[in-house]
């Protein structure tokens, strides 16, 4: 048995020396995150009653189906509370890269072959990813549990909540290392992860939304930092469910990585064709070979969850909310029902807006690894561009039709309301020229700044939705605001400017090609 | 008039100099060997060519035409090898070839077949499965595929087996007996040795020496052993000890 795990240690210290950036910033992240919001609470919450007042106020269902119910009108509930759903979901997305990375992507590169031929037990290097995850993430939270106790939120409660997002963050990152052993390809692998930790995500929104509560939210990672009861009577022996949840699937991704080969999957690789389709003769031919699978996941997922969504949306019909910040912005989306649609269809586009980064993305790795032998046939390079275009526009809008479709469907079959379809359907329509925008900027980058092209493009990302964040707390101009193609189409505003997909649609024709034309004048960089 | 020929090209990038100064002519139908050191500027000088990179300065002509002007006329002309293939993981050798030789036009199946055999190549497998050799095999049946007027080969032959190596060879020189112009870089002098008609020797961005095979041989049989090896490393020796 020992020999399976030897030099799991030496293989740790190796991880560790790598993308030490990333590794610092999951660590500092959690706890960054919860003392801004702790600060800020006390800031805006100086007095008790400004509290209570704000526990009024927050009994609202739009609020609720993100955040669920706040079990302590506290600065420290208060805080719990905000931050749980974030932390999670950076703990979770942090995981699902760094076991993904460590597992099918080295064995992708051959890395895993060269550690393999050297003296290392077989199951080493995932042993090695998963305990690294586990230590970074229980750091993290450490981090975090020291910063809220410092700020005087009390220790108990900040343990309970900060093991909350520790244990779901760890769990999700051992689903990836599970999921890893299935895909031969690091993006297949890494894109079922984030597919289920998105299902995971829904659910949870959906058992709030709903409001009973739902005996699997016990097995639901997203569930775990409310259901431990931070600040409200915790619940500590709740953490023997991630744990014997954890210890489960490690032990399941380990046989099966005992199991199967080197760079094999679980399932066998076919035999293809010897001879090629008569039809895979063009640039567009390639390029639809590299784009469908992604297209057609995100397709696919985002129309079961669109007609989920729109379906679940009676359930908010007779909602009522006492939240008078919010009763003018439901009063002018003309009701509980379509407030919560418009809004999430909003994080629809923001969320769609990765689907174009990352056909963006395949476009740059086409040029990075088969420039050479693309650009030296007789093809135009603007052509090349052009291919990988049609799914980068036209792909980010068919996803949003159908999703405005399926949301719409589901919400006639839900509430019977005949008009929601087109209602609906429009709606997602409206905020296509922001992800065009978007796709914009990507192309940008590709002709200016290829190398760095991948991260400064989520990074900007990142930033356009804290725009968003620090914008609704009034700390940024509406001036700086506006450089976000977000701010175009959010429901936040009262009034949409009426220019706005014009202006969007200019700014995009421009900025792609500016992009189309710098390609066309640099160095091919392979 | 020569297939290819470079004057004072000069190629930087940020405060490197890959380039300094190239100097270069390939004559048409000959097989020519692009030697030297790695790192000394052979892929980058081939990349120019194939305007993928764009000069600093200096003149090169290639076909005729201007290789960052006219890249898509001129790749119509050309095949080209990578030295470190890539290849789609999801296709299958067949298909690349069959993709590969319809996107550069000049393609047939008979040739497709022949040269599938000669380099033993089973098609039906996915690129992932293969391995380093027989992705080169994928890109080098892709080129001898075409009816092209020029190749270029970036040690295209690393990662072959001997009797691949053999096979190889005796496509270069059925292809310069067809009238067909090889640019062929390598760091297996043996082979250079064999086929090439021409050879050029590239160090830190210049090029050091330019001859005919005929011209060397005189200087290959004054060395010990008389091999182009032992030539090769004459060269590195006395211009390291120029530098120095």
């Amino acid at each position: 048995m020992k020999q399976y795990f030897h030099g799991t240690l030496s293989l740790m210290g190796l991880y560790l020396r790598q993308n030490r950036i990333f590794t610092f910033v999951w660590l500092l992240l959690p706890g960054l995150w919860v003392t801004i919001n702790t600060v800020s609470s006390l800031v805006l919450f100086p007095t008790q009653e400004a509290l209570a007042e704000m526990g009024v106020s927050l009994i609202d269902p739009l609020t609720e189906a993100m955040h669920g119910p706040l079990l302590d009108v506290s600065v420290a509930g208060f805080v719990t509370w905000r931050t749980k759903v974030f932390l999670v979901l950076l703990g979770g997305i942090f995981s699902i890269v760094y076991m993904i990375r460590h597992t099918r992507l080295a064995e992708e590169q051959g890395k895993r072959e060269l550690l393999g031929s050297n003296v290392t037990g077989s199951l080493a290097p995932l042993a090695a990813a998963l305990v690294n995850m586990v230590i970074i993430n229980a750091l993290s939270a450490i981090l975090a549990v020291l910063a809220m106790a410092a700020l005087g939120l009390g220790f108990v409660g900040s343990l309970a909540h900060c093991l909350g997002f520790f244990a779901a963050s760890c769990v999700v990152g051992i689903l990836a290392g599970l999921v890893a052993q299935f895909f031969v390809s690091a993006r297949a692998a890494r894109g079922m992860s984030f597919g289920l930790f998105g299902l995971l995500f829904c659910l949870h929104i959906l058992w709030n939304v709903s409001g009973r509560h739902n005996p699997l939210a016990y097995l639901n990672p997203m569930d775990w930092p409310l259901l431990i009861n931070p600040f409200a009577e915790e619940r500590f022996h709740l953490l023997l469910i991630p744990l014997a949840l954890g210890a489960t699937l490690a032990a399941l991704s380990l046989h099966l990585m005992a199991w199967r080969d080197v760079s094999g999957g679980l399932v066998p690789q076919r035999r293809g064709r010897a001879f090629a389709k008569p039809g895979l003769r063009s640039l567009s031919a390639l390029a639809w070979r590299r784009q469908k699978g992604l297209f057609l996941s995100w397709l696919c997922f985002y129309a079961v969850l669109s007609f989920m969504l729109g379906w679940a949306s009676y359930l908010m019909v007779s909602a009522v909310s006492s939240a008078e910040a919010l009763s003018e912005l439901i009063a002018r989306l003309g009701g509980m029902d379509r407030a919560f649609l418009t809004l999430f269809l909003y994080v629809f586009g923001l969320l769609i807006s990765v689907y174009v980064m990352m056909s963006a993305g395949i476009l740059r790795e086409e040029e990075a690894a088969k420039g050479e032998i693309v650009l030296s046939m007789p093809v135009r390079r603007e052509r090349l561009v052009l291919s990988h275009m049609v799914y980068i526009f036209g792909g980010s809008a068919a996803i949003m039709l159908m999703s405005g479709f399926c949301v719409g469907l589901g919400a006639v079959i839900g509430t019977g309301d005949d008009g929601a379809l087109t209602r609906l359907f429009f709606k997602m329509a409206g905020m296509i020229p922001a992800l065009w925008a978007i796709g914009g900027i990507a192309l940008l980058l590709f002709g200016a700044l290829p190398r760095w092209m991948t991260g400064i493009s989520y990074g900007l990302l990142t930033l356009f939705v804290l725009m968003e964040i620090f914008w609704e707390q009034q700390q940024i101009p509406e001036v700086l605001y506006a450089l976000s193609p977000f701010s175009w189409i959010t429901p936040l505003k009262a009034v949409q400017p009426a220019a706005a997909p014009a202006v969007l649609c200019v700014a995009a024709v421009l900025l792609a090609g500016a992009g189309i034309a710098l390609f066309q004048h640099r160095d091919a960089a392979v | 008039m020569p297939a290819i020929e470079i004057h004072g090209l000069t190629k930087h990038f940020g405060k490197t100099v890959a380039l300094n100064g190239v100097n270069l002519k390939v004559p048409e139908g000959s097989i020519y060997g692009f030697i030297g050191p790695n790192g000394a500027g052979k892929s980058t000088t081939i990349r120019v060519l194939l305007g993928l990179l764009k000069k600093n300065a200096g003149e090169v002509k290639l076909l005729g035409g201007d290789p960052w002007r006219d890249n898509v006329e001129l790749h119509r002309r050309l095949a080209y090898v990578p030295s470190d293939v890539q290849l789609w993981d999801n296709m299958t050798g067949g298909e690349i070839i069959d993709f590969l030789g319809r996107l550069r036009g000049s393609y047939s199946k008979e040739r497709r077949a022949a040269f599938i055999e000669r380099f033993d190549l089973d098609p039906t497998k996915k690129c992932k499965t293969y391995s380093k050799g027989n992705r080169q095999k994928v890109a080098l049946i892709s080129a001898f595929v075409s009816d092209v007027e020029l190749l270029i080969l970036d040690e295209p032959s690393t990662g072959l087996d001997p009797l691949m190596e053999g096979v190889f060879q005796q496509c270069l020189k059925e292809a310069r007996d067809a009238g067909k112009t090889v640019l062929l870089s390598s760091h297996i002098l043996s082979e250079v040795e064999a086929v090439c008609d021409q050879i050029g020797v590239i160090r830190a961005g210049k090029i050091i020496e330019e001859g005919s095979m005929e011209e060397l041989k005189t200087l290959i049989h004054q060395q010990t052993p008389p091999t182009l090896e032992a030539l090769f490393l004459n060269y590195y020796k006395r211009d390291a000890e120029r530098g120095a």
